[in-house]
């Protein structure tokens, strides 16, 4: 279905003036993500207590620059905020690989196979979907427990409903294409044909609703971090971030603004890339 | 006749929904997790464990304790706060209110304005109200609504003074709550407009329309706005459950007693009934939300009648 258009993707992307700036931004992220300890300015648990809620741009006795300011602890709000991008990538991909991973399996189990377990996959989508993803989020993080490792589970088992419906339906109209047929004909196993021939279409558009989920993500589990339900306080995060900014929000704005402007960045990124994806590779997710 | 028939339908498929939310959410909170573990402090033995466990009845069988769960629900007995010595239900049933409130006023702002920028996007596709409205929708979908709710207790709160900051009572505190909520919907709701009229005004029977000789006043309200709202409501109506559950995280920004602000500081003081209870309620007003817009759609679009919905 969308072989022969591969080639032109990257061409399309650098006529799309909004993908281009989306890429832009989620490059700088990453690149900050990944090289946070060598990029930051200063160590981001330091804290400076002579220079508690310095403003932006507040120089110190021995010369280091707090470009954004400190926070209450005097640690510099700059480097906290490089740090604080690993744990919110690394917590939204995961999430959404892991919730595509079982919902692209249970769609395509549930389309190919039909009958009984076709309606039971069906209706535990239902039930899941009616459910708004933060709250099926926070009570899966209930269940499990504080913890790294559940916040993860928790917010990629909410996502997984959305991906079962989406491929279950791609199955669908695929199941009875004819060379799909003639590999029946030619006798190949299930698995076989699910996976070498049906999954490998499917996937373009999972990949393509994956990547609208990694910015709803990001803000669920900032949200969640925000509340005290999230990533552990002792690893630096953004929604940790402001949630500590918020206690002295009146006397130093820097900091929740500054921590909130970096989630806001990164997600928006996110969705000009998802949005170009999507409008590029399959207009029908557009909604 | 078919209309009642196909709500009398929907209202059965949503008290099946009803009852696997609160099974899931038994089956969740019990099994997967452990309740006790959510109540005692960190330093506890394992011998408060137990006693608390036989205490609550988490010790009984699993499934006598199902149908002693599901008898209590049905019947609004949620057991007794931990905390405070009042029923959960009570306390569940006082924080309905605000939380209404919010959602309610945040879709009575939110619904009008992101129609109306959304229009004129549309109708004057290209121009500088398009360009800014489209722009403002992509950064408001990309907005946690907490943030901006923080933002705007700096700016319109601290900083103007026009606004109180927090609390809910009175009218105005009701205000920036409601505003950082309407985000949600504006966000959502502008785009859709927007382009869910660009493609209606694409249709046969607009130019069957202007053949008849009908103005462009005329097509525009009586044809091609009519049908380009099918797929706003829908798109409301979810949004409507979104906003229910973004009541939680706005609720705590601005302490406005509602579900959220009771199901976070619940979970804190570790009061389990009251968690359970409020979770159920939250999830209980999704779905019903999401029941009435489906009733409001049978009533609206005569083909929904007979077509089931995919």
């Amino acid at each position: 279905m969308f072989a022969g258009r591969e080639v032109g993707t990257l061409r399309s992307m650098f006529t799309t003036p909004s993908a281009l700036v989306g890429v832009v931004v989620l490059a700088t992220v990453v690149v900050c993500a990944i090289f946070a300890d060598v990029i930051s300015p200063v160590d981001p648990a330091q804290q400076h207590l002579l220079y508690r809620l310095s403003p932006p741009g507040t120089v110190s006795e021995d010369g280091v620059t707090f470009v954004l300011g400190t926070d209450g602890l005097g640690r510099d709000v700059l480097s906290g905020i490089i740090h604080g991008s690993r744990v919110s990538l690394i917590v939204a991909v995961t999430a959404v690989g892991l919730g595509m991973l079982i919902g692209v399996a249970l769609g395509l189990v549930s389309g190919y196979s039909g009958g009984w377990l076709d309606t039971v996959i069906m209706r535990a989508v239902d039930v899941t979907i009616v459910l708004p993803f933060m709250l099926m989020a926070l009570v899966l993080r209930l269940a499990l427990g504080p913890g790294l490792g559940s916040i993860v589970i928790a917010l990629g088992i909410s996502g997984w409903a959305t991906h079962a419906r989406l491929v279950r339906g791609e199955v669908l109209s695929l199941r009875n294409k004819e060379y799909v047929l003639a590999s029946v004909a030619n006798g190949a196993p299930h698995g076989f044909i699910m996976l070498r021939r049906i999954l490998p279409h499917v996937l373009a558009s999972a990949i393509v609703l994956a990547s609208l989920q990694v910015g709803v993500t990001i803000v669920a589990e900032a949200s969640l971090t925000f509340l005290g339900l999230g990533v552990p306080p002792e690893i630096p995060s953004w929604g940790q971030m402001l949630a500590n900014g918020r206690d002295y929000m009146t006397r130093a704005w820097w900091v929740t603004t500054f921590s909130g402007l970096a989630i806001v960045l990164t997600v928006l990124a996110l969705n000009l890339i998802g949005d170009w994806l999507c409008d590029y590779r399959d207009p029908r997710l557009e909604r | 006749m078919r209309a009642g028939l196909v709500v009398l339908r929907r209202l059965g498929e949503t008290l099946l929904t009803v009852f696997l939310m609160v099974t899931i959410v038994f089956f969740l909170l019990r099994v997967v997790g452990d309740p006790a573990e959510l109540l005692v402090a960190p330093e506890a033995t394992h011998a408060d464990l137990d006693k608390l466990r036989a205490q609550l009845g988490l010790d009984r069988p699993l499934l006598e304790q199902y149908v002693d769960y599901m008898r209590s629900v049905v019947t609004f007995d949620f057991g007794r706060s931990l905390t405070q010595n009042r029923g959960a239900g009570e306390l569940v049933g006082e924080a309905v209110r605000p939380t209404l409130e919010l959602t309610g006023l945040a879709l009575l702002i939110g619904v009008p304005v992101s129609i109306i920028l959304g229009s004129i996007a549309a109708l004057r596709r290209g121009g500088i109200v398009d360009t800014v409205t489209t722009a403002f929708a992509t950064l408001g979908r990309a907005m946690p609504s907490f943030w901006l709710g923080l933002m705007l207790i700096i700016t319109v709160a601290v900083g103007l003074r026009w606004l109180p900051a927090s609390g809910y009572g009175t009218f105005q505190q009701l205000i920036l709550p409601s505003v950082t909520l309407s985000m949600i919907v504006i966000a959502d709701v502008t785009r859709l407009t927007r382009s869910s009229l660009l493609e209606a005004y694409g249709n046969d029977y607009v130019r069957t329309a202007y053949a008849k000789g009908a103005g462009p006043a005329r097509v525009t309200w009586f044809h091609v706005f009519r049908n380009a709202m099918v797929p706003v409501i829908t798109i409301i109506g979810l949004r409507t459950a979104v906003l229910i559950s973004g009541s939680i995280v706005v609720e705590s920004v601005f302490a406005v007693p509602g579900l959220g602000w009771l199901l976070i500081r619940a979970i804190n003081r570790f009061d389990f009934p009251v968690v359970q209870a409020t979770i159920i309620l939250i999830g209980f007003l999704v779905i019903a939300t999401s029941l009435l817009v489906d009733i409001a759609y049978v009533l609206i679009d005569p083909r929904s009648r007979s077509v089931r919905r995919a």
